[in-house]
């Protein structure tokens, strides 16, 4: 390969991916940046031009802030228990010698193939005032009324672990797979037991996954509205419903652009501490 | 060996936790009962026969398969070439390019769908079914990007180089070396990419042409009728379709790679037995080469076995392509465009209006639904004019909104003679806001008033206390509430004995609210959201819409439903679009208002039709209905004030978001 050749080929590979996200993506994006400096008429319309308002509106109101946190904190809470939850049977998975891994793993996806919707509301029917929970609790008499159960942070939270953690488990067992089994037989084979092992061999290598799966689960979760809507009370918003609110109900669409954008901007900074996760996992490459 | 236990039982535990929710929606597919709730009532296989039945429902089965299909096939090749860019080569700006294409999961879709569609207003471009997909590719692409690119790291450039080294081409190698390594990502990015375009509703609620459903839309229309069973048998053909055609694939893919591997194993154990004190990472680069090598000399069997499982949905519906071609946006004569909401009232309309109109003037009636007014009204702002055509939009509100963005258009009403039978008071609204003209004809009518559980309260308790019963502390916890600014407001200027239509004090109306809001458990969203909750008990009170308070009472619930002094009044219309085709238009809103079309809807979504009854005959169950009105006057009704409310909407829409959120 000559070094001329090989200057242009990345480019070639990544043309039909960049020309996609060019047109769908980019250029309607700087539609959004451009509409967050007009603003909205009486009537719902738009008067253009360039005006600072709904920026100085979003930077100082309070209420923007404190439901960004609260948003953000709810992001890392999902992500931290879908790494728990999900690392586990990813692991095992990967290292287990069954034949059936692809089926273990599009066992986990099935819950996909019910709609969202459907999937979100069926938690009404375990956890709600006449839910299976509460049935099964009262017969075995571990309660003597219905336990109200659902429609707080916690069950918005439930919702969204269960939304999301088939992508940390797919991801960390993509990582997980590519490992050379032999690089265990050889940590043990130098005196290493399995916990040592599994610390200084498997999970720095497995980083890239797991770093990966984090980031689809926060980005996702910080994005969220329907899981709030449906499974939240009146006080568990999140941003995204702000964003949908302006954009949907009051069609304050320059407000919404300028909400979009924060939300962006944030979003992006978390990408930048991924960018630095995946240096990481070229080390961990160099090591294998 | 226990902590290997140990890991098992975990794992069973997570997958018991992501299969309860699939436990649930199985279980309750099979409830004989009309409402899918606990405790079952009996076994019954009924919905699935209603299921099987549902026209719509295999249609939009159908185009999601198609679609998703497409979708993975398409947004993995695009991974694959991006991500092989990312991890092998090295050039300026890779940071930004990777920050770029995984920027669509950064965007909040109901954006990327708004600006998606300015941007495609501003070229001219109708939406269609290739949208749809590029719309699809463009947010699952980040998916099998990071997938893939995961992978690749992991996977050493000696194979590749051995590769070269040997004589094969970059395009060989690929195809011989990197391919077959990169396999488990690039399934795992498909499945990915299929499932969550599968499962996509947000961005295709907006990108969708007219008279294209997914299966999570047409779930979404039907939701507004109620949580039908039908939904829970859906969700079960889903699950045993899914289960039952890959599982079968993949047994035999896995059978034959099996036996291969056997073949392979002893093969690549005799090559390699020797060199294993030479460590055991070489020995397994020799191993997995010659294994490589042999695969590609017998061609890649496994690949194959993949890809066609993933085409085997596509062949398996067997329309290819149709969806390109035939959707062309409403604005020529041969067609208009009408959207609903779905479900039993377009079936309604379908049957009565559309089909027979279609008979007697060849002009087809292409018909899409939407979530919500708000929802539709975006997507129509976003649209080109003739794009959107007729609609089915509720309130006086509505309808003023649209006028004062220049949406309005003018019916000639000489084409539509049925318009005589309406009720007068309905039409005057209208009336009152465009200049005596009319954009819309009315169609139904229904009430938002009280709804309460009998089993926790009684009918004196809600009479006597009125609207003040959703701020009585005694049912904190118990009361519900619709999430709309409009009705929370008007209720609180009940509670605080104002005229809703000229409040004189907003800060005791926000604090009625601000009680409210302390005391309720949930503010819901949808239909099926307060049916729900009622049903299953949750809340003891709430507001409710008449309509879906009459299928409860129908499904043998013990709801009341009282009318507080001014309680609120509401109609629906069908509303025809500024640039639509008039004549057209004029002539299917005559077939919609003949009396037989007029009363089947009305049965079908439990709202009273617009027709006058001291003209038109209305059957038994049409009397029945709640908010019927015999006289025809509609003066029992309160009605929002069209010109008030719109001149305070942008102040009261914004504050109400604060005050619902705890401010």
């Amino acid at each position: 390969m000559g070094e001329s050749a090989g200057a242009s080929r990345p480019w070639i590979l990544l043309s039909p991916a960049l020309g996609a996200i060019a047109f769908l993506l980019v250029v309607p994006v700087f539609f959004i940046v451009v509409y967050s400096f007009w603003l909205r008429s009486a009537a719902g319309g738009e008067i253009p031009g360039f005006y600072l308002d709904n920026w100085q509106e979003v930077l100082s109101d309070r209420f923007y802030r404190d439901i960004l946190l609260s948003t953000l904190r709810i992001a890392a809470i999902t992500t931290a228990l879908c790494a728990i939850l999900g690392y586990v049977p990813a692991y095992f998975i990967a290292t287990s010698h069954t034949r059936h891994k692809t089926l273990l793993l599009l066992l986990l996806i099935l819950p996909f193939w019910i709609s969202y919707i459907i999937r979100t509301m069926s938690w009404i029917n375990i956890l709600g005032v006449s839910g299976a929970l509460n049935q099964v609790m009262m017969a075995a008499g571990i309660v003597n009324e219905p336990v109200q159960m659902l429609y707080n942070e916690a069950t918005v939270i439930l919702g969204l672990v269960h939304f999301l953690l088939p992508f940390m488990v797919l991801n960390v067992y993509v990582s997980l797979d590519a490992i050379d089994p032999n690089l265990a037989d050889a940590s043990r084979s130098l005196g290493a037991n399995g916990m040592q092992t599994f610390r200084e061999v498997t999970l720095p290598l497995s980083l890239p996954g797991l770093a990966a799966g984090g980031l689809l689960c926060f980005v996702l979760a910080a994005g969220t509205y329907i899981t709030p809507l449906v499974l939240g009370g009146p006080r568990d918003a999140m941003f995204a419903n702000l964003v949908f609110e302006a954009i949907i109900t009051q069609l304050n669409w320059p407000l919404g652009s300028a909400l979009s954008i924060v939300l962006l901007i944030i979003l992006g900074g978390i990408v930048a501490i991924y960018n630095r996760l995946i240096g990481i996992g070229q080390i961990a490459k160099s090591f294998g | 060996m226990s902590g290997w236990s140990l890991i098992r039982l975990y794992t069973i535990a997570v997958y018991l936790f992501m299969f309860l929710p699939v436990a649930v929606v199985v279980l309750l597919s099979f409830n004989s009962s009309q409402f899918g709730a606990f405790p079952m009532e009996g076994l019954s296989l009924r919905w699935f026969i209603e299921l099987w039945n549902n026209d719509a429902i295999v249609r939009a089965f159908r185009v999601s398969l198609l679609l998703g299909a497409l979708t993975a096939v398409i947004s993995t090749v695009l991974g694959i070439l991006a991500a092989l860019a990312l991890v092998r080569y090295n050039f300026r700006g890779k940071n930004t390019i990777s920050t770029l294409l995984i920027a669509p999961i950064l965007i909040p879709e109901v954006v990327l769908a708004v600006a998606l569609l300015l941007f495609l207003r501003w070229l001219s471009l109708p939406r269609s079914f290739f949208l749809l997909l590029l719309g699809h590719v463009v947010f699952t692409l980040p998916f099998v990007l990071l997938v893939v690119q995961a992978r690749l790291v992991s996977i050493k450039r000696e194979y590749e180089e051995a590769a070269l080294s040997l004589g094969a081409g970059p395009i060989q190698t690929f195809f011989s070396i990197t391919l077959p390594l990169l396999m488990p990502a690039v399934f795992a990015g498909m499945v990915f990419a299929f499932t969550i375009s599968f499962d996509d509703i947000t961005g295709t609620m907006f990108w969708k042409p007219g008279g294209v459903e997914t299966v999570p839309t047409q779930i979404f229309a039907m939701l507004r009728n109620s949580i039908s069973p039908e939904i829970n048998a859906l969700g079960t053909v889903m699950i045993v379709m899914t289960v039952a055609v890959p599982v079968a694939g993949m047994g035999v893919a896995r059978w034959m790679a099996a036996r291969r591997q056997q073949q392979e194993y002893a093969r690549g154990s005799r090559e390699t037995t020797g060199m294993r004190t030479n460590g055991s990472i070489s020995m397994d680069n020799t191993r997995r080469y010659a294994r490589l090598l042999d695969r590609y000399r017998h061609g890649d069997v496994s690949r194959r076995n993949f890809l066609g499982l993933i085409g085997a949905s596509a062949a398996a519906y067997g329309v290819m392509g149709s969806p390109f071609t035939k959707f062309a946006h409403a604005a020529t004569p041969d067609q208009v465009r009408f959207d609903g909401w779905g479900g039993i009232v377009s079936e309604a309309f379908r049957e009565h209006a559309f089909n027979p109109y279609t008979e007697k003037t060849g002009i087809t009636v292409v018909d899409g639904t939407f979530g919500g007014a708000d929802e539709y009204l975006a997507r129509v702002r976003a649209s080109q004019p003739g794009e959107f055509n007729l609609a089915h939009l509720s309130g006086v509100f509505d309808y003023s909104r649209y006028h004062s963005l220049e949406l309005t258009s003018e019916l000639n009403e000489d084409n539509i003679p049925n318009l005589q039978n309406v009720i007068p008071a309905l039409q005057q609204v209208f009336r009152d806001i465009t200049n005596g003209k009319l954009s819309a004809v009315p169609y139904d009518y229904g009430t938002t008033s009280i709804a309460y559980n009998r089993k926790f309260i009684s009918d004196d308790e809600v009479k006597e206390k009125g609207a003040k019963v959703m701020i009585d502390p005694a049912h904190k916890g118990k009361i519900g509430g619709w999430s709309d600014w409009k009705t929370r407001i008007w209720y609180g200027a009940l509670q605080t004995g104002q005229d809703p239509n000229n409040i004189e004090d907003m800060e005791a109306v926000w604090d009625a609210i601000r009680t409210n809001r302390d005391l309720v458990l949930k503010y819901w969203a949808s239909g099926a959201e307060l049916m729900s909750l009622l049903a299953e008990e949750e809340i003891h009170v709430t507001e409710g819409w008449s309509g879906r308070i009459k299928a409860l009472q129908d499904q043998g619930h013990d709801i009341g439903y009282f009318d507080p002094p001014g309680g609120l009044g509401w109609q629906e219309c069908i509303f025809v679009i500024k640039g639509s085709p008039m004549e057209a238009c004029e002539e299917l809103l005559n077939f919609m208002l003949e009396p037989e079309v007029a009363i089947a809807v009305a049965e079908g979504q439990n709202y009273p039709s617009s027709l006058d009854p001291q003209k038109v005959e209305m059957t038994d169950k049409v009397k029945a209905l709640p908010a019927f009105d015999p006289s025809g006057t509609l003066e029992g009704l309160n009605f929002f004030n069209a010109d008030y409310w719109n001149s305070n909407e942008e102040e009261w829409a914004k504050q109400y978001s604060r005050v619902e959120r705890g401010y």
